[in-house]
C-alpha cells in the first residue's frame, strides 16, 4: 500500500526544542512542498517544541502561500501539537503570508506612504 | 603615544548611555594602528549589560589594527566586568559570579544558535526571580532575544553578534536588561536602499517597527514584518522596555510611551537593549482571544 500521509516532527527536524532557524525552517518548507507536491497529507507535529520564533514560521509556513492556496493547504496540511501560548503566532504568520501573496504591491505602496514618499 | 579615551562618570541604558557610545565608536573610526587606552578613572556606573555595546566598538576598533586596552577601572567595576566574562576577553581575568546576577558577555557566532538557547537557558534559569515567572513570561522573553537575534542575521548581514545582560535586583520592579549588538547594516540603510528614500534615522526606524513592513527581499517569497511588533506587544504587557540604536536613529519604548530622537553619531549597526520586568506573573496567552482553531 503507498503512503498517503507523512510526519514531519519538528523536534527531530531542529535537533531540539526550539525552532529559531531560518534555514531550518526552509528545509522543512522544502520537506513539506515535495510532499504536498506529490499528492501527500502532511503532519507537521510540534510536540516538545518549546520555543518558536515568527521567522522560522514565516520560512517554514508563510513561504507556502507563494505555492499554495488556503484551500489547498487545509487540505494537505494539518498541525499538531502546538502550544496554547503560541496559537497567536501562528495565527498571525498565516495572516501575514495570504495578505504579503495575495496583494504584494499594495504593501510597497503602503511603505512608500509611511515615508511620505508617494 | 597612547591615545586616551575617557568614560564618563556614568553610562546608563538611555539615550544619553548610547549617545556617549556612538560617539566613541565614531571618534575610534578615525585611528588606525595606534595603543588606546579606555580609561575609567572617572565612571562610577557603567551598566554591565552594555558591555555588548562595548566589546562590539572595541572590536571594530581593533580591526583598524588598534590595540585597545582597558585602564583604571574601579573595583567594583573591575569585579562585576569579571563575573560576566567581559574583561576575559579582552586579556582580563573572569571570576565565578556568586551572585547569579550577570549573563555573560558574548560574541556569538550566528551559525551556533542552538549552543546560545543552550547558553541563554542554562544563564537565565539560575536568576533570582526568573523561575518565579510564570511559563508563558519566560517563553515570551526567550522568544524575544531570539527574534533580535534573528533579525541581526537576516537584516544586519553579520556573522556575529555581542550579547550582554544583567540583572538588577534591587530596582523595583526587578528586572534583567538584556542588549544585542550587531555590526552589520543598519535600519537606516536596510529600509533607505528596501524604499529606494534617503528618510532619516528616526523616520525609517519607525517604518521598521510597524506590522508587516519588512526589507526581506520579495524574490525571496518569505513574509516577514512580525518580530518586531511581536517583541514590543509583549513589552507592554509585561511592562517592561525596548531601546533601539541604529544609525542615527533611536527608539525607546518604556512605560507604554514611544520616544524617537536622532543620534548625532550614527550608532555602527544595531544595538536593541530589552528590559523584562521579573515581577510579572500574568499569563499572556489568557489575555489574549481563547486560542483559536488554526485554519489556513
Amino acid at each position: 500500500m503507498k503512503t498517503e500521509k507523512i510526519i514531519i516532527r519538528l523536534y527531530e527536524e531542529v535537533g531540539g526544542d526550539a525552532a529559531i532557524s531560518v534555514n531550518d525552517g526552509d528545509a522543512i518548507f522544502k520537506k513539506i512542498d515535495n510532499a504536498i507536491s506529490n499528492g501527500l497529507l502532511v503532519v507537521l507535529d510540534f510536540q516538545n517544541i518549546n520555543l518558536i520564533i515568527t521567522a522560522f514560521l514565516n520560512a517554514c509556513i508563510g513561504q507556502l502561500y507563494s505555492k499554495y492556496t488556503s484551500a489547498q493547504l487545509n487540505q494537505y496540511l494539518e498541525l499538531k501539537n502546538i502550544s496554547p501560548e503560541n496559537n497567536h503566532l501562528f495565527l498571525k504568520v498565516i495572516k501575514r503570508a495570504k495578505e504579503y501573496f495575495e496583494n504584494p504591491e499594495s504593501f510597497d505602496k503602503s511603505a512608500k506612504e509611511v515615508m511620505g514618499d508617494d | 603615544m597612547r591615545k586616551v579615551f575617557k568614560i564618563p562618570g556614568n553610562v546608563n541604558s538611555d539615550f544619553k548611555g548610547y549617545s556617549f557610545l556612538s560617539k566613541l565608536h565614531y571618534e575610534l573610526e578615525q585611528i588606525a594602528f595606534e595603543e588606546i587606552d579606555l580609561d575609567f578613572s572617572k565612571n562610577t556606573w557603567f551598566e554591565a549589560n552594555l558591555c555588548a555595546a562595548l566589546g562590539a566598538i572595541i572590536n571594530k576598533a581593533n580591526s583598524n589594527f588598534n590595540n585597545i586596552s582597558i585602564i583604571n577601572l574601579k573595583q567594583k567595576q573591575k569585579n562585576i566586568f569579571s563575573r560576566n566574562h567581559f574583561l576575559a576577553a579582552f586579556g582580563g581575568e573572569k571570576i565565578i559570579d556568586r551572585n547569579e546576577t550577570t549573563i555573560k558577555y558574548r560574541r556569538n557566532k550566528l551559525s551556533d544558535d542552538k549552543l546560545i538557547k543552550e547558553f541563554l537557558d542554562k544563564e537565565l534559569i539560575t536568576k533570582p526571580d526568573f523561575p518565579k515567572l510564570s511559563v508563558a513570561a519566560k517563553g515570551e522573553i526567550i522568544r524575544s532575544i531570539f527574534e533580535i537575534y534573528s533579525n541581526a542575521v537576516i537584516h544586519g548581514d553579520c556573522t556575529e553578534v555581542f550579547s550582554c545582560g544583567q540583572f538588577f535586583p534591587q530596582r523595583v520592579p526587578s528586572c534583567i536588561d538584556f542588549t544585542i549588538v550587531d555590526i552589520g547594516r543598519t535600519i537606516p540603510k536596510n529600509v533607505n536602499d528596501f524604499l529606494k528614500t534617503d528618510a532619516s534615522g528616526i523616520d525609517t526606524i519607525h517604518w521598521a517597527l510597524l506590522e508587516n513592513n519588512t526589507t526581506k527581499p520579495k524574490e525571496k517569497n518569505i513574509p516577514g514584518g512580525l518580530g518586531l511588533k511581536i517583541i514590543k506587544d509583549f513589552a507592554r504587557l509585561n511592562r517592561g522596555k525596548i531601546q533601539i540604536a541604529s544609525g542615527n536613529g533611536y527608539y525607546q519604548l518604556e512605560k507604554g510611551r514611544e520616544k524617537f530622537i536622532s543620534l548625532t553619531h550614527p550608532f555602527p549597526g544595531t544595538l536593541v537593549n530589552l528590559e523584562f520586568n521579573l515581577n510579572d506573573q500574568s499569563f499572556y496567552y489568557l489575555l489574549r482571544e481563547k486560542p483559536e482553531d488554526i485554519i489556513f
